[in-house]
């Protein structure tokens, strides 16, 4: 690619990051995995002036304890998140979304950062992140704040983030005991496929009833979104279809799916109803299981 | 005009290369243009048929989407450097691809085959269900995808004799 | 059958297989050659417009471009369609007639600053009227493409006011005698090669000759374009496709070649042009999609008694094969794949504002098969009767009529036959249903084979034909080396399809030589006798029989040589395991190196003659191959997804040259076909008629997880000899893309009750479907 003058920096520290963030302004790139920045390069979408290599400041890790949750640094890659055993045996749903997004090869690359600022309706991670409750780590010239994952996303391909700060870690509480989640993601083909709906759903039981209910669609709407007033409908009762339908209805009313190239507004509304009532109905199943 | 050039060393094939590179240039077109290593293809030049495939420190990646500064003091290993370097003799895998017609066009036979060998040095034994799973993220418009399969996993076999 | 070979018939490796697993191969984008400067074309945003301005003096001045070519500065010459007919636009035009039309052609020293140098040329349309879709471009108020032609209707000898008839026999006097009448609106969509190496040539000129490496399929009629484009005789012109890869009808370089060959000549340096993938969806040609209407007259005993088709396809702003698309619907599937008794073909090519139609895997069989195959679904269902049985009964068979394309769209019709090989065709079905385990599985017409929940599985049946000869010239040369080796010159390429390794295997066994001794020497123009090139699954038919027949002459002069020293004549001899000996004597011979050391000039030449006539009857033959596919598949009733299970296809060429290669192409074309209708969208804006999915994300190709596993993908090869290909061989590989989509469509139709007549198999087509019946 021919460009205009452009700077590479490999930053070591966190604090030299966010410092070349603030310099160049507005006029830098970030780059972790590059599986969706090379490609934004490549079709001109995105020129920028500098280009601030942030995987060098190792934040790739994967911790967990009892009391605080899930810790994981925002350069783990998608692969690490989809074979960690940890990941695998307390929030298997994320582990499930991650083993969904791209190819092998993206998984290799890609950062869960990566997914999260890029911030497509279609990502794979962030509904799993959504329902898990999530919290994301930023840090900028101001210092470091907190926010819910669900508090991240402005609009389609967009954050809070600005442009001298820099995502570190997302943090996943302990779920309760009793509970399960599932992913659903729809596409055309099996592989390498964006989803045309994604639906994550966790429930906690208590005894045949589902003490709690969390749901959240991808491409269903600008951003992914919370189900709540599905959520709602679901907490406290035991499933039922009659329920599960009123659930998906309201599911299907909270969103709004667009008619757009890959699919129509009408599929994507089907869909909703159709795949609600599925992943309830497996994630619960998933916990009769255990 | 052009950017500032970036002075790297790239390991390739275990050969060491100097070069000075612009930050955006990818690995692919490195590899390709500057090394003459076309063996590694490109087909959407995207990052989503899987054909620019390479190893870096043994891992299947893409390199169309990788930027050639960011490969510095990794180990790439292009499907030239493949086969035995003091002997030329194939690798398990292109033993296979050559007896059992694991390809015809070509084009996305070196990603498959870097492909397949990353997947085998971690599951030397695994299913055909594990081969499409590895597999998935490289395209055949050929179609050869049975051929592609039978292939690898009677190079697992090859590689559990112990050859 | 019975005879037994040692060469053909095996399961050897690829002759090109080694280069390819170690990357030596190099394929055109890969070429490099010292001072190359790199080609990007500027294309056309509108898709109707006349250039009424264009200034690249920006573009001249950007350091490190070298040359730009526009109307301006190019020969006013049309372009060399492959068939007569077709291609209406200069090579440079001042008016465009699609998106993406070439408008100019930048040659600098490197790409980055190619790309950069087209966003400083300066054009100014004005943009004209322009219609995309092929019913609004028939309407009499429609915008014309051409004003000049007078009608959006393709017009070629044959057609009557834009309308290409093919009849046989009287289909009023067929639908008179039907006890009932089936009648269907069926569509197929464009599909897009997407060959797996951009299109891409390299252009050097030494002196006053031009060398154009080409990833082409035709390298013959691509250096004739070169030719009569530059004004230079063929002898100064010089291509070369070692490695054509990925063709299935795509590869076509035509226009963009010539201009690379100017930018070439006028900097006095080579160069390069690949195009992007982007660049390679909307500069080339695709598919035609087709909107068939059909009616099937059936009687109660399973007999059909007529078949009516109007056909109606989007020709695009023009096409290298003019109407022969059409052509082969009307003659292969719409008039000979079965008995109809009565049959009568209408069909309209519309010429509109999109990329134009071509070559491509299948050339108008997939399409009319994915009609008529679901029709004749339908008219068995109607009859009550197992549709393989009903296919069994009503399939060609030899001696039923034949005729090849072109006499369809250019005259003169001449009804031949189709040869005994054809009785392959109660074969293939007859397998394909014992492997797919048919009457075990099919239940009955509108019953699934299996319900869980949600989930239906359905089974179909579908058969299917395609010719496997073109363009009838070829040639070959064989050369015998002093050490008894033989290289083989023939202008075919191999554009991955095993051509070079099924003619090594063929020579091999005529002269007795290893497979290792034989080396054939592909599609390079200046060496390699003429040949057409690989279309029309004529590599096997024409190209290695040519082969063969070369092998043949060689043998010949290679006994004439050692009869007088054996004292036998040369018929009493043959050729095997590298000697010429004595048939009745095997202790006397001569090893073929020793008779090529002390006569190092043999060399074996041959054109194919053609047509072929059949023993029997002296009829003139039309060569076709034939198929079958039995598909299972699950559909989710809620969702509209589907799975395939499994695919059983069975397949007739004559002979297995080499079976392996056979496969493959098999497997290709299922593959090619399932994408086709699963999840390939060519999607152009209605409005703008712009291509908006020109990437390999949204333009959606098969997956290996897509495609069942590998128990469940069988591939059956049936062979029944030709009397007149190289071992009896024939071409096979377009045949096998006509029976998977509308199998598909029928497994569809069983597992759910519902019949999809749309052109399109994706799921929410299938949800569509599904809801329209509740």
């Amino acid at each position: 690619m021919l460009s205009p003058k452009i700077e590479y920096f490999t930053p070591k520290t966190i604090q030299e990051a966010c410092s070349l963030a603030l310099q160049y302004k507005g006029e830098a790139k970030i780059i972790a995995g590059g599986t969706d920045l090379v490609v934004e390069m490549k079709r001109k979408e995105v020129l920028p002036k500098y280009i601030i290599n942030i995987r060098g400041i190792g934040l790739d890790y994967i911790t967990y304890d009892d009391r605080d949750g899930l810790r994981i640094g925002a350069l783990a890659t998608i692969r690490s998140i989809q074979v960690s055993p940890l990941i695998r045996e307390r929030f298997n749903i994320l582990a499930q979304a991650a083993s969904k997004l791209g190819s092998g090869q993206v998984r290799l690359r890609a950062t869960i950062a990566g997914n999260l600022v890029t911030a497509a309706t279609s990502a794979d991670t962030i509904p799993a992140l959504m329902v898990l409750g999530a919290k994301i780590k930023i840090m900028g010239a101001d210092g470091e704040k907190i926010v819910p994952v669900e508090n991240f996303f402005t609009g389609p391909g967009q954050t809070i983030l600005k442009s001298d700060e820099i995502l570190t870690e997302i943090q996943v509480p302990n779920l309760l005991p009793r509970s399960g989640g599932v992913y659903i993601k729809h596409t055309i083909r099996k592989a390498m496929d964006l989803a045309i709906i994604g639906v994550a759903a966790l429930v906690t039981m208590d005894g045949d009833a589902v003490s709690d209910a969390r749901i959240a669609l991808g491409t269903a709407a600008p951003t992914p979104i919370r189900a709540r007033r599905a959520e709602a409908i679901l907490k406290g009762n035991k499933i039922s279809d009659d329920l599960l339908e009123k659930a998906s209805q309201a599911a299907l009313d909270e969103a709004s799916p667009r008619d757009s190239l890959r699919a129509s507004a009408d599929y994507r509304s089907k869909l909703i109803k159709v795949l609600v009532p599925r992943a309830i109905k497996q994630a619960v199943e998933q916990v009769k299981a255990e | 005009m052009l950017s500032v050039l970036i002075p790297i060393v790239l390991t390739v094939n275990g050969e060491k290369y100097e070069l000075s590179i612009g930050p955006t240039e990818t690995l692919a077109d490195t590899l390709r243009e500057k090394l003459g290593l076309t063996g590694t293809k490109i087909m959407c030049n995207e990052g989503e048929c899987g054909a620019c495939t390479v190893l870096m420190d043994g891992k299947p990646v893409l390199s169309c989407l990788l930027l050639a500064v960011e490969c510095e003091g990794k180990d790439i290993l292009t499907i030239e450097g493949l086969a035995a370097p003091a002997t030329g003799e194939l690798h398990p895998i292109q033993k296979t691809f050559v007896e059992r017609s694991g390809m015809q066009c070509g084009v996305c036979t070196p990603g498959m085959i870097l492909t397949a060998k990353a997947l085998l040095e971690e599951n030397i034994n695994p299913t055909e269900d594990e081969v499409r799973e590895a597999l998935a993220g490289n395209l055949c418009r050929c179609g050869n995808y049975k051929r592609i399969t039978e292939c690898v996993l009677a190079a697992a076999e090859m590689m559990q004799g112990g050859k | 059958m019975s005879q037994e070979f040692s060469i053909v018939g095996k399961r050897l490796p690829r002759a090109d297989a080694i280069e390819k697993v170690k990357g030596e191969a190099k394929f055109t984008s890969d070429m490099q050659l010292p001072q190359m400067m790199h080609a990007k074309f500027l294309r056309s945003p509108h898709a109707h417009a006349r250039i009424t301005r264009i200034d690249t003096s920006k573009a001249e001045a950007l350091s490190g471009v070298k040359c730009v070519l526009t109307h301006k500065n190019v020969p006013k010459v049309h372009p060399v369609p492959q068939v007569p007919g077709g291609k209406f636009e200069y090579l440079l035009d001042e008016t465009v007639h699609c998106v993406g039309e070439e408008v100019a052609a930048v040659a600098a020293v490197a790409k980055e600053i190619a790309e950069e140098a087209l966003k400083l040329i300066e054009v100014e349309y004005e943009v004209l009227p322009a219609v995309f879709d092929k019913e609004e471009a028939m309407k009499p108020d429609a915008p014309l493409v051409y004003p000049e032609l007078g009608s959006n209707l393709y017009q070629s000898p044959r057609t009557i006011d834009g309308m290409l008839p093919l009849d046989w026999g009287d289909v009023e006097k067929g639908f008179a005698e039907a006890d009932y009448i089936l009648e269907g609106t069926y569509e197929s969509p464009l599909q897009h090669h997407v060959s797996p190496e951009p299109r891409s040539v390299v252009c050097q000129w030494i002196g006053d000759k031009l060398t154009c490496w080409a990833s082409t399929q035709i390298p013959q009629k691509l250096r004739l374009e070169l030719s009569v484009c530059l004004d230079i005789p063929l002898s100064s012109v010089r291509v070369i496709s070692t490695y054509s890869v990925g063709g299935y009808g795509a590869k076509d370089p035509e226009k963009t070649a010539t201009l690379t060959a100017l930018l070439a000549k006028r900097t006095g340096r080579p160069v390069r042009a690949v195009f992007t993938r982007a660049e390679d969806f909307i500069g080339t040609h695709r598919r035609i999609d087709s909107k068939i209407h059909a009616r099937l007259g059936v009687k109660r005993d399973g007999a059909i008694t007529a078949l009516y088709t109007k056909m109606i396809t989007n020709f695009g702003k023009g096409s290298q094969v003019a109407n022969f698309v059409p052509a082969c619907s009307a003659v292969d599937t719409c008039s000979m794949l079965y008995r109809y008794q009565n049959s009568k073909f209408e069909g309209y090519h519309v010429i509109t504002n999109i990329q134009d139609h071509g070559a491509m895997n299948g050339f108008g069989d997939p399409e009319a098969g994915f009609c008529i195959e679901r029709l004749i679904d339908e008219a068995a269902e109607k009859i009550g009767t197992d549709p393989v049985e009903f296919r069994l009964k009503n399939c060609m068979r030899y001696g039923d009529k034949g005729m090849e394309l072109d006499c369809v769209a250019f005259g003169p019709i001449k009804w031949g036959i189709v040869g005994p090989d054809v009785d392959s065709f109660q074969e293939c079905i007859q397998r394909v249903a014992e492997k797919a385990r048919w009457k075990e599985k099919w239940k009955g017409w509108k019953t699934p084979v299996e319900v869980r929940g949600a989930k239906r599985r359905g089974i179909g049946v579908a058969i299917g034909m395609h010719h496997c000869v073109a363009a009838t010239q070829d040639s070959a040369t064989v050369k015998m080396n002093q050490d008894g080796t033989a290289d083989v010159f023939s202008s075919d390429p191999d554009i991955g399809q095993g051509l070079r390794t099924a003619m090594a295997q063929v020579v091999a066994e005529v002269l007795g030589l290893r497979y290792e001794d034989v080396n054939v020497i592909l599609a390079d123009t200046s060496v390699t006798p003429y040949g057409p090139g690989v279309f029309g699954s004529r590599g096997t038919s024409l190209g290695i029989n040519a082969a063969y027949l070369a092998a043949q002459d060689a043998k010949l002069k290679l006994f004439q040589i050692a009869a007088p020293r054996l004292e036998v004549e040369p018929e009493a001899l043959e050729a095997k395991d590298g000697k010429v000996y004595v048939k009745r004597d095997r202790g006397r011979g001569i090893p073929i190196a020793e008779l090529c050391s002390v006569s190092p000039q043999v060399t074996g030449n041959a054109v194919v003659p053609y047509p072929w006539r059949d023993e029997r009857t002296g009829k003139e033959i039309a060569p076709v191959s034939v198929a079958a596919t039995i598909a299972e598949v699950e559909v989710d009733t809620e969702t509209g997804e589907l799975d395939v299970l499994r695919i059983t296809s069975a397949h007739d060429c004559g002979r297995a040259i080499n079976p392996q290669i056979i496969e493959n192409q098999i497997d290709l074309s299922v593959i090619m076909a399932n994408g086709w209708v699963r999840s390939e969208e060519f999607v152009i804006d209605k409005n703008l008629g712009v291509m908006l999915n020109p990437n390999l994300l949204d333009y959606k190709l098969m997956t290996i997880l897509d495609m069942p596993k590998r128990e469940d993908m069988q591939e059956i090869i049936v062979e029944f000899p030709t009397p007149w290909g190289p071992f009896g061989a024939k071409g096979m590989s377009e045949t096998a893309t006509t029976t998977q989509a509308p199998a598909l469509a029928n497994a569809i139709y069983n597992a759910t009750g519902v019949r999809i007549r749309g052109d399109h198999l994706t799921p929410d087509r299938v949800l569509e479907a599904l809801g329209k019946t509740t």
